[in-house]
């Protein structure tokens, strides 16, 4: 394994039971792929993407995306419900989008079902099946506001997620800015009610009230990123060009336990 | 003289099969499959689920000449059946060949990835969209704790077949708890290369009990078609389908005539409706 960074970033050519351990267990805090899929690849999901077209998030705007985070539900009953019933749909278009190639997300839940002991499948919530592989595209100039994510926020007191010892960030890198765009992080960790009262009304934290982040990573077209979700982490803001992903969650229960997706 | 040409008349019969008992054939799409049509397949109220135009055209080209490339090699124990990756059939609990089969499982299925670039494995696909549909969701197989092979992909050559036989993962691994506890088990098929004529998959209804099978198979693998009485189900896929069967009833495959029939190949196992699903090959 090459460890760049004081060990805080691995860059490996494939997912391995190790370098996934390795993140899982928080030896480091980001697991970086480059080359998951192809240039040619990215030109054409990026294409596809593009023309099934990206709408706003319902809660931060100026952040658009196909397909539909659950953290947009903001546990309100007729979006959760919106949530599931356009799940499944949802996993199709983004399928749709990418054709001739796989979905990324597609591979990567197959290699994580290969390599992981107890397996993986797609997080179930309610009785229901989730969305996953959510795009996410950000305009140059807009930065994604610092945050953590966690499940049991905006699924609270279910078996789900309060089984949940961890959870990481997935990132298919489809169409990055030459400029800008780098994931930022921030080691040390904050309670989420720390979170919530920081971030006021906004959905995270503006930049220039934290720290210089303690670690940048610059993404290239092609690249898949995991990374410690529950750090806090941000998109520094991109010039000249839209940046196009393709992401996931990773919920992490044990080493003999299914590790789960979902968006 | 005469011998020779009720052979050939014998032959061309048995080759030419008509389709027949659809209505045990569930038709959908990609976006349709669902849950109720696996659970109809296991209570035995349909043979098969054909997902039409499951993968593209272009992507039966890619995936054809891709796995042409990497090269079809003899089943270990079936000489005149070609597959790319191992079987775990083939291993008949032999420990050097199950060794085998377990350190080649995940080589297998990266080789399998890269010979279906650009399009990506169809079986990939399929593995996510069960994982989707089926409550309870659906996973790779471990066996002796270790993670097993998905994704065979088989050649039937024209003027061959696959003589009829029936799949039962109890066979291939007795006395293993992952083995005595699947209630169904499905062959799951994507159709890469179809031959204009033949290639068709035959079902027969009935139950054949494993001595009878032993006795009518006569040291073959299967059973030779002739010995049979003529199939109940007859469905001819088309490229780009994806069949999934019902696997522990006895099944063949009508010789292609004119080009070989490749398809990427693998097993579901069903145990109950709130178990997950499992696969392998």
């Amino acid at each position: 394994m090459e460890v760049l960074a004081k060990e805080l970033i691995i860059e490996e050519d494939a997912l391995s039971f190790a370098n996934l351990r390795a993140l899982i267990e928080h030896e480091t805090q980001v697991l970086r792929i480059p080359g998951f899929i192809s240039l040619e690849a990215c030109k054409n999901i990026s294409r596809g993407l593009k023309s099934t077209g990206y709408n706003d998030y319902l809660n931060a705007p100026s952040v658009g995306r196909i397909g539909m985070s659950y953290f947009e539900t903001g546990r309100k009953q007729e979006i959760v419900e919106h949530y599931f019933s356009t799940a499944l749909e949802n996993i199709n278009i983004l399928r749709r989008a990418c054709t001739p190639h796989p979905c990324p997300i597609d591979t990567l839940r197959c290699i994580f079902d290969e390599i992981w002991p107890g397996g993986s499948g797609l997080q179930d919530l309610y009785g229901k099946k989730m969305f996953v592989g959510l795009s996410r595209c950000m305009q140059p100039g807009v930065p994604l506001l610092a945050h953590h994510d966690m499940f049991g926020r905006h699924a609270p007191n279910t078996p789900e997620a309060l089984s949940l010892i961890s959870q990481f960030g997935i990132n298919v890198y489809v169409d990055v800015p030459e400029v800008g765009g780098e994931l930022a992080m921030w080691m040390n960790e904050i309670s989420d009610e720390e979170f919530l009262e920081r971030r006021g009304q906004h959905y995270g934290v503006p930049l220039d009230q934290l720290d210089p982040p303690d670690l940048t990573v610059k993404p290239q077209n092609g690249d898949l990123i995991l990374f410690n979700a529950r750090k806090m982490h941000a998109v520094l803001a991109g010039e000249g060009r839209d940046r196009l992903t393709i992401s996931a969650f990773l919920g992490y229960r044990g080493i003999n336990e299914r590790l789960t997706v979902w968006s | 003289m005469e011998t020779v040409l009720g052979d050939q008349v014998a032959l061309a019969g048995f080759d030419d099969f008509q389709t027949k008992g659809h209505e045990y054939v569930l038709k959908t799409t990609r976006e349709n499959l669902s849950a109720d049509h696996i659970r109809l397949l296991a209570k035995n109220e349909i043979r098969i689920i054909q997902v039409q135009s499951f993968i593209s055209k272009l992507a039966c080209e890619i995936i054809s000449s891709g796995a042409i490339e990497l090269g079809y090699k003899p089943y270990i124990n079936v000489e005149k059946v070609r597959r790319i990756g191992m079987a775990y059939y083939e291993t008949e609990h032999e420990e050097s060949l199950i060794e085998q089969y377990f350190a080649t499982a995940r080589k297998c299925q990266e080789q399998l990835r890269a010979a279906c670039d650009p399009v990506g494995s169809p079986m990939d696909t399929a593995r996510c969209l069960l994982d989707e549909v089926w409550p309870a969701g659906a996973q790779l197989q471990t066996l002796f704790g270790k993670k097993m092979f998905v994704g065979l992909s088989r050649m039937v050559e024209p003027q061959t077949t696959f003589l009829a036989h029936h799949d039962i993962f109890a066979d291939d691994a007795p006395g293993m708890q992952e083995s005595e506890s699947v209630v169904s088990q499905f062959g799951a098929n994507v159709y890469v290369q179809m031959p204009d004529t033949g290639g068709e998959l035959l079902m027969w209804h009935k139950n054949m009990t494993i001595a009878e099978f032993d006795e009518k198979r006569k040291g073959e693998y299967g059973i030779n078609i002739k010995d049979l009485p003529p199939p109940d189900v007859v469905l001819k896929p088309n490229a780009g389908d994806l069949l999934i069967f019902d696997a522990h009833k006895l099944h063949a495959v009508a010789s292609p005539q004119d080009k070989d029939r490749l398809a990427l190949s693998f097993f579901v196992a069903y145990r109950g409706d709130d178990m997950p699903l499992t696969y392998w090959s």
